[in-house]
Formats: structure tokens, sequence, C-alpha cells
């Protein structure tokens, strides 16, 4: 079941896209749960959290894009649509991190398209929680906070977002079958990086949002290279 | 060499064309492999049919000739030798062009390696029989040295398959005027059929350290001929990517400054537009017409894009107005501001080509409203991400302006994946953020 919130002045046009997510619910067997808000001040806090919103721009008071960078203050991850009559203005949509939008009025086409891509990235930030154990204790944390994982010393180093470092026992062959494949990637035969983190590509050099610079191995090169193409894409 | 003839006239006849008809093979084989890939010309059959008579008839009167100078002294037979065999491989030229649509230069490449290939073979064969011979073995006799060189020749022509005629056949064919290749014709007469001559002759007089060290050179020059006419196919392969892809980058270039004037006009006319509302909304009466009028001509700025890049603003506006004249719904999200270092040209061809690609997606579409793109490109960390996505309908898998595009990435230091999932295919590319 995927929360979602409909922002939009317009009953009409929150009434279509309910219909078509009603529509495309039923084509892809994926259940959801619309809230529907008249203005971005009428959004209920307590509704939330929601894993997809879709926003009008042009709204009396405060518009979707002053919404939109409102809520980008303290959520920076829930995929965001614009539904506008105002193309022009959604072009900037890359401010706000918007996934997309929908001009008005729209075919079930234009709708299903964004909806899976918007899909796939609900999907990759549903995120779940990794546990290891450490010489002394255990440490749970979610997928999204683990930057990088390499291997020092025959020790897994774990190596979090917020800059915390802490090794344990075991096999990188062990760590990458745990966390599973996308959004993690082996690059090399002594590190797996998170792709969500990865902020610069130069050659088999790769910076992650640590600052951290770790490097693809030969052999690996043009599937790292692809792999990470298509999750920063959005291709994921 | 060609056998001895018998006493029987039937019988000489008979080995004369079985003979003819092996050597034949083991030239025309390796040539026909190198030119099963080019276009063959209107009545092809009968014109290989033809082709193939008259090569057979000639092989058979210079067999003829070979067996009446067999006894003459060894001046003459070397050069009787070194002439026909040098005269048969440049008749294989116009047979060729005869039966395929090819260049003169291209035959002559074909004709080379396949001369190339079967002395590669019957020297290998010689080498054996020297080796053999000085191991005190018998002798072999000629039907049955025949027999062996055709082995090594059909051995030869095997293992040049995967790693000659393939790759040949990847790289294409030889268009332009080569010079090369005319040192290349030299170099295969003089080396690889005179100086096989010449060494046949000294069988029986040279050494057999000398004998065996003239066969491996002969080998050697045969294999290095090979290498050489690759490296020069590709080398003529290269230059002609050169000379499109900056015929086409002038192309780009015309077409970005033609869009680019379009556009300003555009906005010159939405300005007058302005004012013509201004005076309408000023006047005592509206006049309906005029307003419709007006509508019309503004329906055409939804498709403006600004992005904060000229170049980019310029594409994307394009192939939006493109998409509203063929009812397809495309959507930008675009930072231009992350590609703000890329040659305005180079900016314009890849967005092109990208679009292009999901475009003729859009257009296959049977059901008008799967006819939708999206694209978004925005700047992640020190990089620029592109997405493209539309409803796949299957028809553009292997498209050439993908290539282009993949090609021109990679040189700026990227990389372009496709993917299909489901019902949609998408494009990503992936640059860096800052040159």
């Amino acid at each position: 079941m995927y929360h979602i919130l409909i922002v939009e002045d317009e009953e009409a046009a929150a009434d279509a896209l309910r219909a078509a997510l009603a529509r495309y619910g039923e084509e892809r067997g994926e259940r959801f749960d619309v809230t529907w808000a008249a203005s971005p001040l009428a959004v209920d806090e307590q509704a939330g959290p929601f894993g997809l919103i879709f926003m009008d721009i042009d709204m009396p008071g405060m518009n979707g894009m002053e919404a939109a960078e409102e809520l980008r203050e303290h959520d920076r991850t829930t995929p965001l649509i614009f539904v506008t009559n105002l193309a022009a203005y959604a072009v900037h949509g890359y401010a706000v991190d918007a996934l997309d939008f929908i001009v008005k009025p729209f075919s079930y086409g234009d709708f299903a398209l964004r909806m899976e891509r918007a899909m796939r990235a609900m999907q990759r930030d549903a995120g779940r929680t990794i546990t290891v154990h450490p010489r002394e204790g255990v440490r749970i944390f979610r997928d999204r906070d683990l930057v990088f994982v390499d291997v020092r010393d025959h020790t897994m180093m774990y190596h979090l977002a917020n800059g915390e470092t802490f090794g344990a026992r075991g096999s990188l062959r062990s760590v990458e079958a745990e966390l599973g494949g996308e959004p993690f990637l082996k690059i090399s035969s002594g590190c797996i990086v998170n792709m969500a983190h990865v902020r610069g590509v130069h050659d088999a050099e790769v910076t992650l949002s640590t600052g951290d610079v770790v490097w693809i191995s030969r052999a690996n090169k043009r599937r790292c290279l692809e792999a990470i193409t298509a999750f920063l894409g959005g291709g994921v | 060499m060609p056998p001895l003839l018998p006493s029987d006239p039937v019988e000489a006849f008979c080995g004369l064309a079985l003979a003819s008809l092996v050597e034949f093979l083991q030239f025309a084989i390796p040539i026909g492999l190198l030119v099963r890939r080019q276009r063959p010309r209107e009545g092809y059959v009968t014109r290989a049919a033809v082709a193939v008579a008259c090569l057979l008839l000639v092989e058979m009167g210079m067999h003829l000739v070979l067996y009446a100078v067999s006894f003459a002294p060894q001046p003459l037979r070397y050069l009787v030798n070194f002439l026909s065999y040098s005269l048969m491989m440049v008749l294989y030229a116009p047979a060729i062009l005869f039966c395929v649509d090819t260049s003169i230069w291209n035959a002559a490449l074909v004709v080379t390696a396949g001369y190339t290939m079967q002395n590669l073979g019957s020297g290998i064969t010689e080498l054996l029989r020297i080796v053999s011979v000085q191991g005190f073995l018998v002798k072999l006799p000629d039907p049955v040295g025949f027999v062996m060189t055709s082995v090594f020749v059909a051995v030869v022509v095997s293992c040049c398959y995967p790693t000659f005629i393939v790759k040949v056949d990847r790289v294409g064919r030889l268009g332009e005027e080569s010079r090369g290749m005319l040192g290349m014709i030299a170099l295969v007469i003089l080396v690889v059929i005179g100086y096989d001559v010449v060494i046949r002759g000294l069988d029986a007089s040279a050494s057999f350290g000398f004998l065996v060290t003239l066969r491996l050179v002969h080998t050697a020059v045969s294999v290095f001929i090979l290498y050489a006419e690759y490296e020069m196919l590709v080398n003529a392969r290269l230059k002609a990517e050169v000379a499109m892809a900056s015929q086409l980058s002038a192309e780009r270039e015309r077409q970005y400054e033609l869009s680019r004037e379009t556009i300003a006009a555009v906005n010159r006319r939405v300005h007058d537009i302005r004012h013509q509302v201004l005076r309408e909304l000023d006047a005592a009466e509206v006049d309906r017409t005029t307003l419709a009028e007006v509508a019309r001509d503004i329906d055409v700025y939804g498709a403006m894009v600004r992005t904060g890049h000229d170049a980019l603003d310029t594409i994307l506006t394009e192939k939006s107005l493109l998409c509203q004249r063929e009812g397809i719904t495309l959507s930008c999200i675009a930072d231009g501001s992350a590609l703000m270092w890329m040659d305005a040209v180079d900016l314009y061809a890849l967005f092109g080509d990208v679009l292009d690609v999901v475009l003729d997606e859009a257009r296959a579409q049977t059901d008008a409203s799967l006819k939708t793109v999206s694209l978004t490109l925005r700047r992640v960390g020190a990089m620029a991400a592109l997405h493209v996505e539309c409803f796949s309908a299957g028809t553009t898998e292997g498209d050439a302006r993908l290539d282009q595009a993949r090609a021109l990435v990679e040189r700026l230091g990227g990389s372009l994946v496709q993917a299909k999932r489901g019902l949609t295919r998408s494009l990503d590319v992936l640059l860096p953020a800052s040159s």
C-alpha cells in the first residue's frame, strides 16, 4: 500500500488523478491510499508520511513551486510530480528535485509513464534496515545511511553518511549477498558502494557524498559505469 | 605446381581439368568468403557462373602453358610461372567487379588477401615437405602433394576465418582510393608469388637450413600482408568516419543556427502579440476574430523551453514544437547550467540524437495516449544525469543515432545506457557537470 498526496485546488483535476491512480493500481495490482488537499496549507501533517506527492503549480495562496521548496527543506527524498497547466514553470522542477511533471489535461498514457518511474522511485526509497555485528554489540541502521563498505586488514569497514565508521568480521562476498543488489554495487574485490551516495565519477575514480574516493577495478569498469548511469539517471 | 600429365590424351585432359579445378578452388574459396557480404549485382548467379567458367578456362590454359614450359630452362620456367600466377591474380579483380558492387580498391584487397591465404597454405605444405625430406622421409609424389596443399590451404582459410575474414566483414569495405593498396599489390606479386617461385626452384641445390629460413620468411611475410591489409582497412574506415562526423557536425551547426533564429523570431512575434492584446483591451469593442487569432498564435509559446542554456533551449524547443505538431506529449525538466561547459553543437547533437530515438518509439505507437515522452536533466554532485523515457514500441533497438550519441558521450568522459522495463524504454546519460 502506497500513501499518495494530491495537492490540487481544482476538484475535477484531483478526481482525474484519483481515477488514473485507480486504473493504474488495477492494471499493476498495486493499492494506493490517496489523500487530497485543496492547497499546500490545507495538508494534514498527521496524514503523512507520503510515498508520492502530486502537486499543482498554479494555486491561490501558496503556489506549488513555493510549497515544494518548503517541503524540500525537511524532506529531500519523497518523489514529487507537478501537475500543471504551466509547462514553462515546471521546466525548473529540478530546483526542488521534482521527478517529472504532467500537463493538464493529461491522457492516461501521460500519467502512466510518469507513474512507472514514480513507482521505481518509491520502491527504491522504501528502505530497509541493515544489521551488523561488530566486535562489541549490534549496529542497526537504514540502508540509505550506508555509504560504502571496504576491506581493511581482513575487516569489513562500514562507512555511514554521518561520518561514522566501524568494522566487523566477515567477507565482502557475504556482505554483498546481505545488501542484496541495488542501490549497492560491488565496484572492486575490496569495495561496495551505495550508488545513491555517488557524487562524481571520473574515469575509474568514484567520489562519494562523504568526500571519500574509491576506485572501480579495471575488469568491472564498464559494468559499474553503466549501473551508476542507470541508477543516477533515474532509470532504475 | 601442376602434376605431370599422363600420355593418354583423355586422361591427360581429366588430370589437367582436375588440377585446374582444385587450384581454382584454393584461390576462389578465400576470395569468395571475403566478398560474400558485398552487395551482389543484378543477375548475380549468372554473372558468378560466367566468371567461374572464364577463370577456370584461364586456369586450365595456364596449367597447359606451365606443363609446356616444364621442360624449358630454369630461368624461363621461373618467369612463366611468375607471370602466370601474377596474371591469374589480376584477373580475379575484374571477375569480382563483374559479380558484386564494390570498388576496384576493395576488389584488389580481396584478391591479394585471398592469394596470400592460398600461398600461406601452400608455403606451409612446402615447409613440411622440406623438413620431411631432410628427415629421410620419402618425398611425396605430386598428386599427394597437391592434396596436401589443398588440406593446408583449407586449414589456413579456417584459421583466417575468425581472425581475418570475420574482422574484415565487421570493418566494411575499402571504398575510397587507397595508394597503400598499390604497394600491397606489388608486395603480393613480388614477395608472395615471385619469392615463392624462386624458393621452389632452389629445392634441389640449397641447404636445408637455408631453405627452411626462406620458407619461414615467406610465411612471416604472408601473415604480415594479411595484418597490414586489415590495418589499412581499419584506417580507411576511421578516415571515412572522421570525414562523415565533420560533415554531420557542420550540418548540425547550420541546423542549430536556423533553429535559434526561428526561436528568436517566435519570441519577437509573441512580443508583438502582447502589444496587440493591449491595444485590443484599450479599444471600445473587443474584436473576437483578432483574439482567436492571438490565441492560435500564442499556442506555439507553450512549446518554448527555457533551461538557462541557449543550445539546450534551442533543441528542446525545436523538438517540443515537433511533438506539438505530431500529437506527442513531451515533458522536460532540465537544469541547463549542469551542461554549460559543453560545446553548443555537441549538446545540440546529443539531445537531438537521444530525443530522435525516443520520438521514433512514440511515433510508432498506435494508441495516441501512449505517445508521450519524459526528459529530465539534473545535477547529481559533480555530474549531470539525463534520463529520457517513453513507452516502447520496439522499433528502434539498434538505432545508429544511439551509437553516435554513445560515441559522443564517451568522448566527453561519460556513459550512456539504455534499458527496457515492462512497457517502457529509457535512455540514461551520465556526464561530468564541468569540463
